[in-house]
């Protein structure tokens, strides 16, 4: 078991991350403190996507490091081969969940795999991970038979089932009707009050933002790396970034595009 | 030198880096395949029986009826071509070595190959394809599962057992074609047939035929998994990840199918 030390849950230093040869983004630097909701924000195509891809291993890093609870994890592996199931869940934009297991089966999946636990206490776990959710109804669905918001939920359960103390959650409310996005920001105000998580959110949903995050980067297209970082309500008004606190008042259109024409 | 002259050039210099990447990453590909199946080998129980069955059963049951008369129409079609040319020097019953030879040694594991290929080979592509374009495998890295061993190990393990029972049967319903041309064309009679079928037929054809296919199964099942690994992430992605993957198995069957035959030629048989 790995030893979960340390303030600072994420540490990127000096991050470079790309496709092949491509670079998307560079230099990047900055840390996720232990219990808080960290928001990575940009325009589109200006790589939330890759660099959440690069965070959590899928992608191994072009140059840089990456730290989770101290342990490196550059290379998307873990020290002594530990599975990473343990330390972080992952939600996607459109849940993920295989198609060919019902929602129970896709959460007890994890378990299956990551542990030696009996079918009897996976089950049990899998009912109160969807109980979580509020699809413990919905446990013999398939992920067809159910709606968006109901995929992202079933996608939480799942990565909620090895009780990680990091999760990442891609675009959590892309697709959603505002009810159905206000319930999952609650979710995951939830998860970081109650259950004492650290909760990392790629997003351009700026209402979500404003409510749940405690800190954002906002990533650039054009520069390739990080141009601001702190409270995203300071940042609103008072960043020294023009395109920045447009971006977060979402003002003057008009203007918008003259300045993003400029950068 | 012109700046045409310089672009060909770099065309090249380019197609043949990206060449080189790509069989890079597909021997990484298959150096990953052969270490899941040996931590497997070691404990069986990582393995998901579920899906091997699954596999199986789509894979091998379901597959039976066109084997077995595709294979059929085959050997028919074998006999009466050579029955065109034999019965006129009559030596009509040489139909019966010929169809026997030819369907245990090359068309029967040949034919069930192509066939599994259109059937399991493109499956498999479209199958690994849109789980990537729908992320389920990033999330299966994120959830400490090694996509290698859930997805691509049920089905190598399937494809090579199903396809050397369905080359058997095959074996046997392509015979069955070319004895139905013998007895209603060539006026033999099935107990001729059949006995001169088994007086030219050692065992060791026919296990040869077998063991053909065995490695014939593999190979599909690497093409069709490694294609929808390396397909782009949308819809024209999975479909073109699925043609590539019938496209390359065919060449490879062929080729490895010389190999093996030149192999088997070298050992005398």
């Amino acid at each position: 078991m790995l030893a979960l030390d340390g303030e600072n849950v994420l540490q990127v230093s000096d991050l470079t991350i790309g496709y092949g040869e491509k670079i998307v983004l560079e230099n990047l630097n900055f840390s996720v403190r232990r219990g808080e909701i960290f928001a990575i924000m940009g325009g589109s195509g200006c790589g939330k996507s890759t660099l959440l891809k690069h965070l959590t291993g899928i992608l191994p890093v072009m140059s840089g490091t990456v730290k989770l609870f101290e342990h490196d994890f550059s290379r998307g592996e873990l020290p002594g081969g530990e599975s990473i199931a343990g330390l972080l869940g992952v939600t996607y934009q459109g849940g993920a969940l295989l198609g060919s297991l019902t929602l129970a089966e896709n959460v007890a999946l994890v378990l299956e795999e990551n542990t030696r636990w009996s079918r009897r206490k996976i089950m049990t776990t899998v009912q109160e991970k969807l109980a979580q959710v509020d699809l413990a109804e919905f446990a013999d669905y398939y992920p067809a038979e159910i709606s968006g918001g109901m995929k992202k939920r079933a996608g939480l359960a799942r990565a909620l089932a090895m009780d990680p103390p990091l999760l990442f959650f891609d675009e959590p409310s892309a697709g959603l009707d505002p009810i159905s996005s206000a319930e999952l920001d609650r979710l995951i105000l939830r998860l970081r009050n109650d259950f004492g998580r650290t909760i990392v959110i790629v997003t351009h949903e700026l209402e979500s933002v404003f409510a749940i995050a405690d800190r954002v980067i906002m990533l650039d297209k054009a520069s390739r790396t990080i141009i601001a970082e702190g409270d995203p309500r300071v940042l609103r008004s008072q960043s020294d970034d023009p395109w920045v606190r447009e971006f977060l008042n979402r003002s003057n259109l008009v203007f918008g595009a003259q300045a993003s024409a400029e950068r | 030198m012109s700046e045409n002259r310089k672009n060909v050039f770099i065309g090249i210099g380019q197609a043949l880096s990206a060449a080189a990447g790509d069989w890079r990453k597909t021997m990484e590909f298959h150096g990953e395949v052969v270490c899941s199946l040996l931590m497997l080998l070691k404990s069986p129980r990582k393995l998901r029986w579920s899906s091997f069955f699954y596999y199986l059963d789509i894979c091998g049951v379901l597959a039976v009826p066109i084997v077995v008369l595709i294979c059929f129409l085959l050997g028919a079609t074998m006999a009466f071509q050579a029955a065109i040319q034999l019965r006129d020097l009559g030596a009509s019953i040489y139909v019966a070595d010929l169809v026997g030879f030819a369907t245990l040694k090359e068309f029967g594991p040949l034919m069930v190959a192509l066939i599994a290929t259109g059937r399991a080979g493109s499956s498999f592509a479209a199958e690994i394809g849109a789980m990537k374009a729908e992320e389920e495998i990033s999330a299966l890295t994120t959830m400490g599962i090694n996509p290698v061993r859930f997805l691509v190990a049920p089905k190598i393990l399937a494809m090579s057992l199903a396809l050397p029972i369905l080359t058997l049967l095959g074996d046997i319903a392509s015979i069955a074609g070319g004895l139905l041309v013998g007895v209603s064309y060539l006026d033999l009679t099935a107990e001729t047939y059949l006995s001169r079928t088994c007086n030219v037929l050692s065992p060791s054809v026919l296990l040869l035929g077998i063991l053909k296919s065995w490695f014939f199964g593999i190979m599909i099942a690497l093409i069709g998994c490694r294609e929808g690994f390396r397909s782009q992430p949308d819809s024209q992605g999975v479909g073109r990840a699925a043609t590539s993957a019938v496209v390359r198995s065919i060449l490879w069957l062929i080729i490895l199918d010389l190999m093996l035959t030149m192999l088997y030629s070298a050992w005398g048989y």
